[in-house]
């Protein structure tokens, strides 16, 4: 296949992510609202969304294909954020069957996915045929894995943590527990509850992750610049991240947080997140910072 | 007499006490972990010269982190018995109201034996991986505890312990008295260097930049659709030790003004390879001769530093530094020089050659007419190098935009002295790197690009005891999070030919699994006739 034919195809199925995604959020709305929550309607908004990333992982390989030395293709913006959408879909794929009240969550993180896919479609650009001295690492590929497996997850913890958020200030039968199937049987959490719960689910798996992430990081760091850490805003950013999430998980776990306060946490660390993904390299322009962080861009 | 009031020891051992369990505290814990993000955030938005004083070296943010380090230390060392003995020795007979306060609580009625019930529970669970430990309780019936994954409860000691390990590992890695060392060198192609904290000599063999053909994405014109970016720096270095002149390979002569003087601070001597005359090798320079063998080669590159006697050194950057030419004069004489640049950031960051007038006819070659006196007193026909520009195609330099391929070339001028003494220049023409002119019945080549690599030594001894932190705290992760766990208490009571078999799981745990595992375990007291049960809402 050639260079043109590898551009189509990658344009084209980046092109088909969207309209899956948008499907699969219209087609759970559908089963949360309309068709009595079946199971039919939930697997076919189940498999758009798949659709939807199946399309995402072809256009990234179709792009790793076209530099005459095929490669990876993990380092400008609109890469990373392709690998980010694939992160939350691929999050949404495992979570929805396992946890059926987290459901109503799913269009809402399809609003993110496509938000992300439009940031992404802005900053598309042709992939470089050779990467920058400092990109030249095996580093790479395991720093940004950990990256997936890390804000993709994270991006809908927050946005569940948010519903969560918004539950439990509107109160009401969102925040009461609810009735057992049987007569006696034991009490069921109620519905802010249960979205805190896999909050807290969601962040356990992508901590360590994000953990991961600003170790290899600062391994990378210390091959290519002699130096583990160096202050940089991205670091840092990233660092704060970490913090806030740190925070967070030693409330909840030992100090009994639950409900509100530990929702509005966990969502304060998916803002953390959001600027240190997407608006540090704006901030460096803004505030004259310096940052060596901008391959992405 | 009034009551005097003394501190006693007990008043101490309180306070002490007291500053314990804050730092021992969650909550205190959060809170220093909030206030240090933010701290975070105000140094990240500071201009990085302001933020190196104000915060990231400053005492109140070092302080910071020594809070809760120490906070992390002392939360271990608090609850780590406590973890030990959950872990090693939990209590396992307790009383009926125990397990009918735990959530998940379910009661169930069967005929048989306790033995026979406690018997098919333990091998339900031991064939699902639970430890199982039966006892008898003090009110009467057996108690039966299952569990599984409680290594889970070793994560959080073992990730704070990991961070104690990466302090010390930072702190050792950036203090000169425990041994690390940091310092950038420069070198010349051909050149060498003396780094003196570690005593070896580096020379510079050769350095290159390797250039890729990229697509733009936004062409500014029609015709220019790809742009050329650095794809690779590599300098080719050989390490040296210094030995006696009879033994050397190779002899170099220091530059005397990088010498180290009393009360100078000048990090790196650098060298040059010495000179050889009719009598042998001796100074040229005013400088010393030293004598070299080489020890190690290495071709650094960014993210392939080199590591030579517990020193790394890692690409950092580079320059532009010098041209060598070669003039051929009309009588044969042949001379290569290096015109040295300099930095003209005043003209948009473009190198700005020295001139250096050389000799390219000789006078009585081509002696001209129109000769000024002033000229006749010159000893020939001299050019100068006037201009330097690192992109040059199709007869033009390109002073910025990197929109065609890098070929260096020099402007060539000869240089004239008019009747007032004043030095003019005539153009005649671009030299390309590797090209050649003829000037009158001499010669001018423009042979090549000098680089200054520029190399930062780093001396970093506590970088195995970094990454042995990491892979603690990674395993530390692994276990708090990803290790489930499971207890579920059982108590049974035989009544009257019947045994009731009461379920309970402790309340931190979560999860739809809760009733599964209950009726999973209700399930294994086959040959146990049911006989009924209830559940009770738990509160």
């Amino acid at each position: 296949m050639g260079t043109q034919q590898l551009e189509f195809l990658e344009m084209r199925m980046y092109m088909l992510a969207l309209p899956a995604f948008v499907l699969g959020g219209v087609v759970l709305l559908a089963h949360l609202l309309l068709a009595g929550r079946s199971a039919r309607t939930f697997w076919v908004g189940w498999g758009f969304i798949l659709v939807g990333l199946l399309a995402l992982v072809t256009s990234l390989v179709a792009r790793g294909l076209q530099p005459a030395t095929p490669r990876l293709p993990l380092t400008t913006m609109f890469e990373i954020t392709v690998l980010v959408q694939m992160g939350a879909a691929g999050t949404l794929l495992v979570v929805l069957p396992r946890a059926k009240e987290l459901r109503s969550a799913g269009p809402f993180v399809l609003a993110v996915v496509a938000a992300l896919w439009a940031y992404g479609y802005s900053k598309h650009s042709p992939p470089e045929q050779e990467l920058v001295p400092a990109l030249k690492s095996a580093w790479l590929q395991i720093h940004v894995a950990t990256a997936v497996l890390s804000y993709g997850p994270l991006f809908m913890s927050g946005v569940t943590a948010a519903m969560a958020t918004v539950m439990y200030l509107a109160g009401g039968r969102y925040t009461e527990p609810r009735l057992p199937a049987e007569d006696g049987g034991e009490a069921l959490p109620s519905v802010a509850d249960r979205f805190e719960e896999w909050t807290y689910r969601i962040i356990a798996f992508g901590f360590p992750w994000l953990t991961a992430l600003i170790v290899t990081g600062a391994i990378w760091a210390n091959y290519a610049w002699g130096r583990a850490w160096g202050f940089d805003p991205k670091e840092m950013w990233s660092a704060v991240t970490w913090l806030i999430y740190v925070a967070y998980l030693h409330a909840r776990l030992r100090s009994g947080w639950r409900g509100l306060q530990a929702s509005a946490l966990a969502f304060s660390g998916l803002l953390a997140m959001i600027v240190t993904y997407l608006l540090v390299n704006w901030l460096v322009e803004v505030f004259h910072l310096d940052s060596l962080h901008s391959y992405a861009d | 007499m009034g009551d005097k009031h003394v501190d006693t020891p007990s008043d101490e051992r309180s306070l002490a006490t007291r500053i314990w369990g804050l730092l021992g505290s969650i909550k205190f814990a959060v809170g220093a972990l909030l206030l240090i993000a933010a701290a975070s955030v105000y140094g990240a938005m500071t201009p990085p010269a302001q933020a190196t004083e104000k915060v990231w070296h400053s005492l109140w943010y070092r302080s910071l982190l020594g809070i809760i380090l120490l906070s992390a230390v002392v939360c271990t060392v608090d609850r780590f018995d406590g973890v030990l003995k959950r872990i090693r020795s939990p209590r396992v007979g307790v009383a009926t109201k125990v397990v009918q306060a735990l959530r998940g609580y379910k009661r169930v009625r069967f005929k048989g034996t306790t033995e026979g019930a406690a018997a098919a529970l333990t091998s339900h669970f031991s064939r699902a991986r639970y430890s199982v430990l039966v006892e008898d309780s003090e009110d009467g019936g057996v108690s039966l505890l299952a569990r599984k994954g409680m290594s889970k409860l070793l994560g959080a000691p073992i990730v704070h312990v990991s961070l104690v390990v990466i302090i010390a590992a930072t702190i050792w890695g950036v203090s000169p008295s425990l041994g690390s060392y940091r310092q950038v060198i420069q070198i010349r192609e051909g050149e060498f260097t003396h780094e003196r904290h570690s005593g070896i000599w580096v020379g510079c063999d050769d350095f290159e930049i390797v250039y890729s053909e990229e697509t733009l994405s936004e062409p500014a014109h029609a015709d220019i659709k790809t742009y050329y970016k650095v794809s690779e720096y590599i300098s080719k270095v050989t390490f040296y030790e210094e030995v006696a002149l009879a033994e050397a390979e190779r002899i170099v002569e220091t530059i005397p003004q990088t010498e180290p003087r009393e009360g100078s601070d000048w990090p790196f001597t650098l060298a040059v390879e010495a000179k050889r005359d009719k009598g042998g090798v001796a100074p040229h320079i005013g400088g010393s001769l030293v004598g070299l063998r080489a020890t190690d080669r290495a071709a650094i590159r960014v993210n392939q530093p080199a590591h030579v006697q517990g020193h790394d050194f890692y690409q950092q950057s580079c320059d532009i530094r010098a041209l060598r030419v070669t003039v051929t004069t009309a009588k044969g004489a042949r001379e290569s020089h290096d015109i040295s640049l300099r930095l003209d950031r005043e003209r948009g960051v473009s190198y700005q050659p020295t001139l250096v007038p050389l000799l390219i006819e000789e006078r009585g070659t081509s002696d001209g007419n129109d000769e000024t006196p002033a000229m006749a007193q010159m000893p020939g026909r001299l050019v100068g190098v006037t201009a330097f520009a690192q992109r040059f195609e199709k007869g033009m330099p390109l002073t910025a935009g990197q929109h065609m391929a890098p070929s260096p070339a020099v402007r060539l001028e000869e240089i004239s002295i008019d009747e007032a003494g004043q030095v003019l220049g005539q153009q005649l023409g671009w030299v390309q790197e590797g090209q050649a002119m003829s000037v009158g019945a001499g010669r001018f080549a423009f042979d090549e690009t000098i680089y200054d690599t520029v190399l930062e030594v780093r001396r970093q001894p506590g970088v195995w005891l970094l990454i042995v932190g990491f892979a603690i705290s990674g395993v530390g992760l692994i276990l708090a999070f990803w290790v489930p766990m499971r207890e579920i208490r059982a108590k049974i009571i035989s009544q009257a030919g019947e045994v009731e078999v009461l379920f309970g799981i402790p309340r931190s745990y979560r999860g739809d699994d809760v009733s599964e595992i209950v009726a999973g375990a209700v399930k294994a007291l086959r040959g146990v006739e049911p006989l009924g049960g209830s559940r009770r809402r738990a509160t």
